[in-house]
């Protein structure tokens, strides 16, 4: 017994839900931290002791906590929210991780030095020099990067041989073809199809996530693993230099639990945090993240003496305007868009943009700047199409497949009634978006770039944004523009599935989308270990961070599907590893 | 006696009802379902829909609570046609003046045994048991 505590805990004990969470105050703004909690004193005993703590309950914590224990460490694992599984939970599960156990049965060969080109430019495009040692980038970021192709495979491995969780190929579902990156075309990228995984058991694209935190958490506690809900970590205690445990808040009651080895977190993001967006995000109107990301740890580590890394990246994806409004923490994000007679535009009537290109990076041409007219032309834009495309594709989000779903979608019996109804909405929400209204010449640049469209999608080539160009328009096209069951529209025969002239008559509809993100993912330094770095550049010892809580090694790139949580899980194994065998804090 | 006879029949198909909605407990039977099917999403409440169905506070946040969508309570005791909540999971909420998606979102529908399970629930006067 340690504090007059049994160390093995049952599970009715830990679970101790029953406490109003701390993410509902922690949503409106900063929350509680140490820096409004009182300081305990050096004396106050530990609740608990533990070897590793593990904050969090998705990817990348259960990853940790799972790789701890297989190191012979004790865990302990700590989650704010009443029930487990993080954003994680609510995503399809799909995890990017290169040279895959599934790769090299196969003999597809994808090198370590081909994939780092790949990440290298992705990530870091204004850098980036091939005959350059660490590739152009920081030898920081270059090992960030090398540190994920190593470990990435590896631990897919070793989840396999403990049956902490099983993956198979990620196959896009109905698609059924390997999932092509998100820079397919790039000359670096010399294995473009077929890194992305998924949960062997319960995969899917809203429940993959839910089996793949199931899974690491059935194991753990069938390894009695203790998982304390409902408790909001406050404090990172610290003697010296070296952290020693943490503090939590379940409901009016304080929990120290003591780790004699490291604390790892994986908290994930700050999107729920609109403080934090306001200062550090270029835009960011709603995410799919949990309620509970609102970037805890950057505080938590800040008071612990944290550098941070960048602060402003996020895995992007635009969101329908009226939806986030309403409520920030939106059921799905617009992210692969479907439609074939289906375009953008912005305030000017004009495409800004290849509408099928990945969320991540169509996402960041809301924040292109005019020096001209100082504005940013693209802060909203106007996905516009015809009934044929609602006909053909409705079930696919955002267009309804019945219309009564849709409170947002925005309608016309010709174009120019569509103009005038979207110039509506935007009044009606002026007050939120900064009055974006549309140009004088809407209308007429709307009515050419139709015309300009249909020509592109009959000839095949799209000479301004090369839509339909590449695989990873096309293949994923197909996955998130299902024909809808009981459609008379046919199938597409035209040079490039993903075009298609509009209609000549209406009704015409429009949604109206903004920047958002599935989470952000910047916050502190880590090195290649998952340490977290202090202000002198050195390891607080007994801190690890992985996932969305800390700064991304991906930086502003997205690899391909699944980048966000390959990530997680690779980083999350790090850091549990290096945890577990830490030595113990005397 | 033939009419001693239906009302016995009568008398034990009620009783058989009884029995079967009255077997029906909020906390073994439709809690895990919202926990598992729909605690994912609406979790604190402070997600769209405006719910949160962890199974502590479940049953407070949806018996005799209006919807957000339509005119209909989420549960109304004894009335499973006017419960906003189960309309939305067998796709029938349009009918009834809602919007959005059958939930779950981006799921397949919950299986018939459930739905009946939900519906015999409220219709027993969706209790807290």
């Amino acid at each position: 017994m340690e504090n007059g505590r049994k160390q093995r805990l049952t599970r009715r004990e830990l679970l101790l839900g029953a406490g109003r969470l701390a993410g509902a105050s922690a949503a409106a703004g900063l929350g509680t931290t140490s820096a409004q909690a009182k300081p305990t004193a050096v004396s106050t005993p530990w609740d608990y002791k533990t070897d590793v703590v593990c904050v969090g309950s998705g990817a990348a914590a259960c990853s940790a906590a799972v790789a701890a224990v297989d190191r012979g460490a004790k865990v302990i694992m700590v989650e704010k929210m009443p029930l487990t599984g993080g954003t994680t939970g609510k995503s399809g599960g799909v995890a990017w991780i290169p040279n895959h156990r599934f790769f090299r049965a196969q003999g597809i060969v994808d090198g370590k030095d081909d994939c780092l080109r790949y990440l290298a430019r992705y990530s870091y495009p204004q850098l980036y020099t091939p005959d350059s040692p660490t590739l152009g980038l920081p030898a920081r970021s270059y090992r960030l990067l090398e540190a994920f192709y190593d470990n990435g495979w590896r631990m897919l491995d070793r989840m396999h041989e403990l049956g902490a969780v099983r993956f198979k190929e990620f196959n896009m579902w109905v698609a059924n073809r390997p999932a092509t990156d998100y820079a397919d075309h790039l000359p670096e990228n010399k294995v473009p199809r077929g890194r992305a995984i998924e949960p062997d058991v319960g995969g899917g694209a809203s429940i993959g996530g839910a089996s793949l935190v199931n899974a690491m958490e059935s194991w753990l506690h069938q390894r009695d693993v203790p998982i304390l809900t409902g408790h909001r970590v406050t404090r990172i205690v610290k003697e010296g230099r070296r952290v020693v445990g943490i503090e939590a808040r379940n409901g009016d009651k304080l929990v120290r639990i003591r780790a004699r080895r490291g604390v790892v977190f994986g908290t994930g993001g700050y999107s729920h945090n609109t403080e934090l967006v306001n200062l550090h995000q270029p835009g960011l109107m709603g995410a799919c993240a949990k309620t509970g990301s609102t970037g805890d740890f950057i505080t938590l580590a800040t008071e612990a003496g944290a550098r941070m890394g960048s602060l402003d990246t996020a895995w992007r994806a635009q969101v329908v305007l009226d939806e986030a409004l309403e409520n920030r923490a939106v059921g799905r994000a617009a992210d692969v868009l479907p439609g074939d007679s289906m375009i953008f535009v912005n305030k000017y009537g004009r495409r800004v943009v290849n509408e099928k290109r990945n969320y991540n990076d169509r996402t960041r041409v809301h924040f292109i700047y005019d020096p001209v007219r100082e504005e940013y032309p693209n802060q909203l834009l106007f996905m516009v199409f015809d009934h044929r495309s609602l006909d053909a594709f409705g079930g696919n989000f955002p267009i309804p497949a019945d219309v009564r779903e849709s409170r947002f979608m925005i309608k016309g019996a010709t174009i120019d009634e569509l103009a005038a109804n979207i110039a509506k909405r935007l009044a009606a929400v002026a007050a939120k978006t900064g009055g974006v209204t549309l140009a004088g010449d809407f209308l007429p640049e709307l009515k050419a770039t139709i015309e300009r469209f249909n020509g592109y999608a009959l000839a095949g080539r799209d000479p301004e944004f090369d839509r339909g160009l590449h695989a990873y328009d096309n293949d994923w096209h197909l996955l998130f523009s299902a024909l809808r069951p009981g459609s008379t529209q046919p199938p597409n025969r035209l040079p490039r599935i993903c075009m298609h002239p509009f209609a000549g008559e209406g009704p015409y509809y429009a949604f109206i989308l903004g920047a958002g993100a599935l989470d952000t993912n910047s916050g502190p330094l880590i090195n290649e270990k998952a340490e977290v770095l202090g202000h002198d550049d050195q390891p607080i010892p007994g801190l690890y961070g992985a996932g969305n809580c800390i700064a991304s090694p991906a930086r502003g790139a997205y690899w391909g599907a699944g980048a966000t949580i390959g990530l997680a899980l690779t980083y999350g194994y790090i850091a549990g590893s290096n945890a577990a065998t830490a030595p113990a804090a005397t | 006696m033939k009419h001693l006879g239906l009302c016995l029949t009568l008398s034990l198909a009620s009783i058989g009802l009884a029995s079967a909605a009255d077997a029906i407990s909020f906390a073994r039977d439709i809690a895990p379902v919202l926990k598992s099917r729909c605690a994912t999403c609406h979790l604190t409440g402070e997600e769209a829909g405006g719910m949160a169905l962890y199974p502590a506070a479940a049953y407070a946040s949806i018996v005799a609570v209006p919807s957000l969508e339509s005119r209909l309570m989420r549960i109304k005791p004894g009335a499973p046609d006017e419960s906003y909540l189960l309309l939305k999971v067998e796709g029938r909420h349009l009918d009834a003046g809602g919007s959005g998606q059958r939930m779950p979102f981006g799921e397949a529908p919950l299986d018939e045994a459930i739905l009946q399970r939900l519906r015999n629930w409220i219709a027993a006067g969706a209790l807290d048991n």
